[in-house]
């Protein structure tokens, strides 16, 4: 039987060249501990400097949005137009202001139009010609018809006649208008 | 050779240290990006949220600055009719006023008790800015009882100022409406 010797010179390289390698992992594991936290600190800073720049844009957009949301609340209810809401505001015009309104009748088919105000689109509204017949005395009818100018709805006059019916003797005329009064067009489903 | 054995020792204990904290370190500051990460999606949702709030206030204020301007375009109309009819003179009454929004015009028809009268309102519109041609369409004597008069017709182009304002011009140049194909 042969016995070796644990100190013998062969074993003694051995032991060298273990210690080289188990240095070199030591070494390598050392830098992969430094490589990797630096990377995971620059990703946790990317992202915390991403987070606080968001709240703060959060916060902009919150307050911009607060202050239009006031304004849009501020004002009066916001209606969706159509001939049947115009006519109940006209007989209500017309009955403050002494008018009769004869008539108020659609002409032909409604168009529908995609509405664009800017870059805002506003969606598809109906637009109905309507025609008003009715009579009253001249001021009566044109404070009527001044009410157009703030009517609250989407309605815009087209067109006046207003006629004497008596040779203007009297005061009395009768007029014929033609608006264009739209109407936000429900999407179906 | 001991020396050797225990540097071997010590190089592995670096390295299991070491691997040790790096796992450590790691779980901590994923947690921490896990953390940031989650915050920052909450806040993307929340910024989207408040996006589609500020898309729907612009909405409803764009609709009203629509409507006004169509309010305008009518009140602009209004604006031509009244002024025409504060040129009157007390002797002269207005039987017809028509406006003709496609060619920019205005006519109006009454009755003047005499020429002068007539002369003077014709004048008056002559003198407002918003009337650039104004010319006598017909003249005619009329007989009502023992009363001569004379009925005339007026026939008035609006100036380009008030033409721009006036209702057809104001639905294309205020809103961009665009008749949708197949409508």
């Amino acid at each position: 039987m042969k016995y070796v010797k644990l100190y013998s010179p062969g074993n003694v390289e051995r032991a060298r060249y273990v210690q080289i390698a188990v240095a070199a992992v030591a070494i390598a594991v050392c830098v992969f501990v430094m490589v990797s936290t630096v990377l995971g600190v620059q990703r946790v800073q990317r992202t915390e400097s991403a987070l606080d720049k968001a709240v703060f844009q959060c916060r902009t957009l919150s307050r911009a949005a607060e202050k239009l949301q006031e304004q849009a609340a501020s004002q009066a209810f916001l209606s969706r137009g159509g001939v049947e809401s115009f006519a109940l505001q006209l007989s209500r015009w017309s009955r403050d202001s002494g008018v009769d309104v004869e008539s108020l009748s659609p002409e032909g088919a409604p168009a529908a139009m995609d509405i664009k105000v800017g870059e805002t689109k506003l969606g598809i509204w109906n637009a109905h010609k309507v025609r008003i017949n009715g009579r009253g005395n001249f001021v009566q009818v044109m404070s009527v018809l001044n009410r157009l100018r703030n009517p609250h709805m989407p309605v815009q006059l087209d067109s006046v006649l207003v006629q004497a019916v008596d040779s203007g003797i009297s005061g009395i005329v009768s007029f014929n208008v033609i608006c264009t009064v739209y109407e936000k067009k429900i999407e179906s489903s | 050779m001991n020396r050797r054995i225990r540097m071997i020792a010590l190089f592995a204990a670096i390295a299991v240290v070491a691997a040790v904290l790096s796992y450590g370190c790691n779980a901590m500051i994923a947690g921490r990006a896990d953390k940031a990460n989650a915050g920052l999606i909450s806040i993307e949702k929340r910024c989207a949220a408040i996006g589609r709030e500020t898309d729907s206030a612009k909405a409803e204020l764009d609709q009203r600055q629509w409507q006004d301007q169509l309010a305008k375009a009518s009140g602009s109309w209004l604006s031509v009719v009244n002024s025409a009819v504060n040129c009157l003179p007390d002797d002269v009454w207005v039987t017809r006023v028509e406006t003709s929004p496609k060619d920019s015009t205005l006519l109006i028809e009454g009755r003047a008790a005499t020429y002068d009268s007539l002369s003077a309102f014709i004048g008056g519109l002559h003198r407002n800015p918003a009337f650039s041609d104004i010319r006598l369409g017909s003249v005619r004597i009329v007989r009502i009882g023992n009363l001569t008069c004379l009925d005339f017709s007026v026939p008035i182009k609006l100036s380009s100022s008030a033409a721009a304002s006036g209702p057809a011009p104001a639905a294309q140049a205020n809103a961009q409406v665009a008749r949708r194909p197949g409508a």
